[in-house]
């Protein structure tokens, strides 16, 4: 009895104690920053929370290129691992001197000093940072350059805490920045041209922490775009009333401010980053789309440059194919709206860019019908809704993961949606789908890079580009003509939804691949994205001989090459009496005899009849005919000698 | 009226004989073609081998295709055809200006377009057309600096600050400039030479009066070359459309001939306007 009165007693004080935890837990679930609280350990609700929030003040004065900014952030430590310093990306300070990491990657030794004197630098002002309810830590600013050492670059900033931050502790900042907005320049992506504003990397964001407790935060590179946690925004920008306005995420409000502008609200949940745009000639037009999957419609917001008319229909149509195909093959656009920023000409340097729920395309006025290049890029930016957007991969280290997946969906997309007709050109001279294209760009790789290595440390913007996009994206295309199209699909649809608001890496593609597949395909993954391997098959020789022994039958041979890389492959040898004898070259052996006794000697072999693995860096060598004929060599010869007799013509006399 | 004229000094130009120098024309257009033909076979059929391809290119796997194959993985033959393309269109440049001067002749002089008559007077007039030629480069190096210079100013870094609107009229502008320039140019050197032929006094004062005969006779010099430019667009127009009926392989053969037909027309259109070119000069260097 004794013993049950002192459980009693014990258990008593257990729900009195417990009761008392829940009350000081409540009282903790303020989202908004007490002034009071230096810091909060919430340990339950914070391993819920994203990892940022971002409410921010933003005032633009076009006539002065300047921003003036208040950032309110909310950050959670969610590594197992205190901290005691903070660090940030400043990418506005990439335009601030030539100095710069952007600037010396950029070649600055191509420019003319005219050119140097003309460029008008930008840049980015830290002018308060503080704990709210505690620390002012201006002072404790550092600028690091993680990447390159350069101690003129100040993209990186980091702050170091007074007090270190604890795992699953928030902390809130008060930021105030000012913005110095530079010309809009190749590849700087942000800034202004003339009347026209096109704001990315505006803000100051802060990096990704590692749950090893290292700081995820490179420097602005010319061939590198970015990489944040995913989180809560609320942006509220006041521009000049003659300006019209497109942002990331969706339009709550607007307000007139006293001195003849008006401010605009915007949120946006689950997002990773946040750009908009303000400029007084865009023509705003808005249609509603209903999703299969979807019960809630989704809005397209267009902002048309003057002249541009005839690019509307061409943007609005390929985006709601794709919207369509994703739908389908994917799973719904998961956001209310999507914004598409058309810039004028003078704004090009903005254009073909993706960012959370808004994308930047690019027309000229006078374009032809016949180049398809805004439905290209169109597929292209809202793919990348996907695959960086919602699925978010790392695009400083691991672009191919983005560009790459993005490159594969176009060339399908583009495929379904130019059914009869070429997807990227269609001329009398020649005719080129885009995944042709693709190709060319794959052709012209140099073997010193591999698509998996970091943006910035490719050769050269070709080896960059070539790499991440053509080589990544022609990978998918013959992993796809190999495995089956709905598979393919249907594994892509398998990792949005894992890897939905996640990070995923290249170890995680390849492990849910091998996994969804039920087969190991990480040789494909070792060679064309870890390595700088490429591939290249061919047929070496094709005979047919009399067996001397067998009146009547023939003896017919190939011999079939991997000169480069492995993949499995398709193998046919064609008789003459039409019979066709095909093998699936799937054994890991650098050549491969093929021999077959019948009553018909081989006409030809080919390996790969069907133009299966677009990786194959040379489609002439993969096959080999007895009797070749020239027919089509005729027409081709007929093609170029003509267009050159025609030009003979202009000498006449 | 004198509109009229030159109308009617052009349709009257259409005959029989200029049919006979067209056919030389364009035989040693087809001829040095021949070249360029058997050329683009060579490094097309080296690339493809015993390729399935060769029989099929273009059909199978896109003609863009096979020409990044051959120009990526077989560039050794490409600088070969390329020099042999340039200096083809050297000697044919030097064959033009040759036939050139012996056309005008038998126009001017009115006799028969026979292969010896062509062929005494085209080596009879080549010094004085080679000496023309290298005075016209005066003329055309004049001519070309609007259309350069605007156009290398137009791409500067500047372009993309100006309103978009400018772009489609400056192009629009820039063509238009580009063909008057180019049209009074050719009818400078084809006046000069016309001179030097009928006049018989030297280059530099066949150069002045084709160049004072040109700009006293503007309209009409517009119109000819204009009516010149009118028949040869409907020409390739027609030929574009019958060609474009003509899809299958087995109609590479007829395509060709038709190609061939339609370039006989052109030079045969290029003779016709030189036919009245001598005629409106005959009629009025007299009268200057």
């Amino acid at each position: 009895m004794k013993k049950i009165k002192i459980l009693f007693i014990l258990f008593f004080f257990f729900i009195l104690s417990l009761n008392l935890f829940l009350q000081e837990q409540e009282k903790k679930e303020e989202p908004v920053p007490d002034e009071t609280n230096e810091v909060e350990i919430d340990t339950s609700q914070n391993e819920r929370a994203p990892v940022v929030k971002y409410i921010i003040d933003a005032r633009l004065f076009p006539e002065k290129s300047l921003l003036e900014g208040t950032e309110i952030l909310t950050w959670v430590n969610k590594s197992p691992v205190p901290v005691d310093n903070l660090r940030f990306h400043l990418y506005y300070n990439a335009f601030s001197s030539p100095d710069t990491t952007f600037f010396r990657e950029g070649e600055l030794y191509k420019k003319t000093e005219k050119e140097l004197r003309e460029l008008k630098f930008g840049g980015i002002e830290i002018t308060r940072i503080r704990l709210i309810g505690g620390d002012e830590l201006t002072g404790n600013i550092q600028f690091v350059s993680p990447d390159d050492g350069n101690a003129a670059d100040k993209t990186v900033m980091q702050v170091n805490l007074k007090k270190t931050a604890a795992p699953l502790q928030r902390i809130s900042l008060e930021i105030r920045f000012e913005l110095k907005i530079p010309d809009l320049i190749p590849r700087s992506r942000t800034g202004k041209a003339g009347t026209y504003f096109f704001m990315g990397q505006w803000f100051p964001k802060i990096g990704v922490l590692r749950q090893d407790g290292q700081w995820h935060c490179h420097q602005y590179h010319r061939l590198s775009e970015f990489f944040a946690d995913y989180g809560d925004y609320k942006v509220s920008i006041t521009v000049p009333k003659k300006f019209v306005v497109g942002a990331s995420g969706n339009l709550i409000k607007s307000e007139k401010t006293g001195s003849g502008g008006v401010t605009y609200f915007y949120e946006e949940t689950n997002i990773h980053d946040f750009a908009w745009t303000a400029y007084p000639r865009f023509k705003k037009i808005l249609e509603k789309v209903t999703l299969a999957g979807n019960p809630r419609e989704t809005t397209i917001e267009l902002l048309l440059s003057p002249r541009h008319g005839g690019a509307k229909q061409r943007y609005i149509k390929s985006l709601k194919f794709a919207l369509d195909f994703y739908a389908k093959h994917i799973f719904p656009y998961p956001y209310k709206k999507i914004t598409v920023v058309d810039p004028p000409l003078k704004g090009m340097m903005s254009g073909g860019m993706e960012y959370p729920t808004l994308i930047t395309l690019g027309h000229i006025g006078f374009l032809p019908e016949s180049l398809k290049f805004p439905e290209q890029v169109t597929i292209h930016e809202f793919s990348h809704q996907y695959w960086y957007g919602i699925v978010g991969s790392d695009e400083f280290r691991e672009a191919w993961l983005d560009e790459g997946v993005t490159t594969f969906f176009e060339m399908e997309i583009l495929d379904e949606y130019f059914k009869n007709s070429p997807s990227f050109l269609d001329s009398n001279l020649v005719k080129i789908d885009y995944w042709e294209f693709v190709r060319l760009r794959l052709l012209s790789l140099l073997p010193v890079d591999k698509p998996g290595q970091y943006s910035w440390a490719f050769l050269n913007s070709s080896q960059y580009d070539n790499n991440v996009y053509a080589k990544a994206g022609l990978l998918l295309r013959s992993l796809k003509n190999h495995i089956g199209k709905n598979k393919i699909y249907d594994f892509f649809k398998f990792y949005a939804e894992k890897y939905k608001f996640k990070h995923p890496t290249t170890e995680d593609f390849i492990e849910t691949f091998n996994e969804f597949m039920d087969e190991d395909f990480t040789w494909a993954f070792e060679q064309f994205i870890k390595s700088e391997t490429g591939l290249d098959h061919s047929v070496y020789s094709v005979k047919a001989a009399v067996v001397p022994s067998r009146p009547g039958m023939f003896r017919s041979e190939a011999v079939f090459l991997r000169k480069e890389g492995y993949f499995p492959v398709e193998l046919a040898i064609q008789l003459e009496n039409g019979k066709r004898i095909t093998s699936f070259w799937k054994k890991q052996e650098k050549w491969k005899r093929f021999v077959t006794i019948n009553a018909s000697p081989v006409d030809y072999a080919v390996i790969d009849p069907e133009f299966k693995v677009v990786l194959d860096k040379n489609f002439l060598d993969n096959s080999k005919v007895r009797r070749p004929g020239r027919s089509g060599i005729k027409k081709l010869a007929f093609k170029f000698g003509s267009f050159f007799q025609s030009l003979l013509g202009f000498l006449i006399f | 009226m004198e509109m009229i004229n030159t109308i009617k000094t052009f349709i009257s130009s259409v005959n029989m004989n200029n049919i006979r120098a067209a056919l030389y024309a364009w035989l040693f257009n087809f001829f040095f073609s021949l070249i360029a033909y058997y050329g683009f076979y060579r490094v097309f059929s080296s690339a493809a081998g015993d390729s399935l391809l060769a029989g099929e290119a273009g059909s199978r796997y896109g003609v863009f295709n096979f020409l990044i194959d051959t120009f990526y993985n077989y560039k050794g033959s490409l600088p070969l055809i390329f020099s042999l393309l340039f200096l083809l269109t050297l000697l044919f440049a030097l064959v033009s200006v040759f036939l050139a001067g012996g056309i005008y002749s038998v126009l001017i002089e009115e006799r028969k377009a026979g292969f010896s008559n062509l062929l005494y007077a085209s080596a009879e007039s080549f010094f004085s057309m080679v000496k023309l030629l290298l005075v016209n480069i005066l003329n055309w190096a004049i001519a070309l600096i609007i259309p350069v210079f605007s156009m290398v100013l137009f791409w500067q870094p500047g372009i993309l600050k100006v309103n978009e609107t400018v772009v489609p009229v400056f192009f629009f502008a820039w063509v238009t400039v580009s063909a008057v320039i180019l049209i009074f140019s050719t009818a400078i050197y084809d006046f000069s030479r016309i001179s030097r032929l009928q006049e018989d006094k030297n280059f530099l004062y066949a150069f002045k009066k084709g160049i004072i005969f040109t700009f006293t006779n503007k309209l009409n010099v517009l119109l000819l070359f204009l009516l010149y430019g009118a028949v040869l667009l409907i020409l390739f127009l027609v030929y574009s459309a019958v060609s474009g009926l003509l899809t299958n392989a087995a109609d590479t053969i007829f395509i060709f001939i038709l190609f061939q037909i339609f370039m006989f027309l052109r030079y045969y259109l290029k003779i016709v306007l030189m036919h009245a070119e001598v005629k409106i000069a005959e009629d009025r260097f007299e009268e200057e």
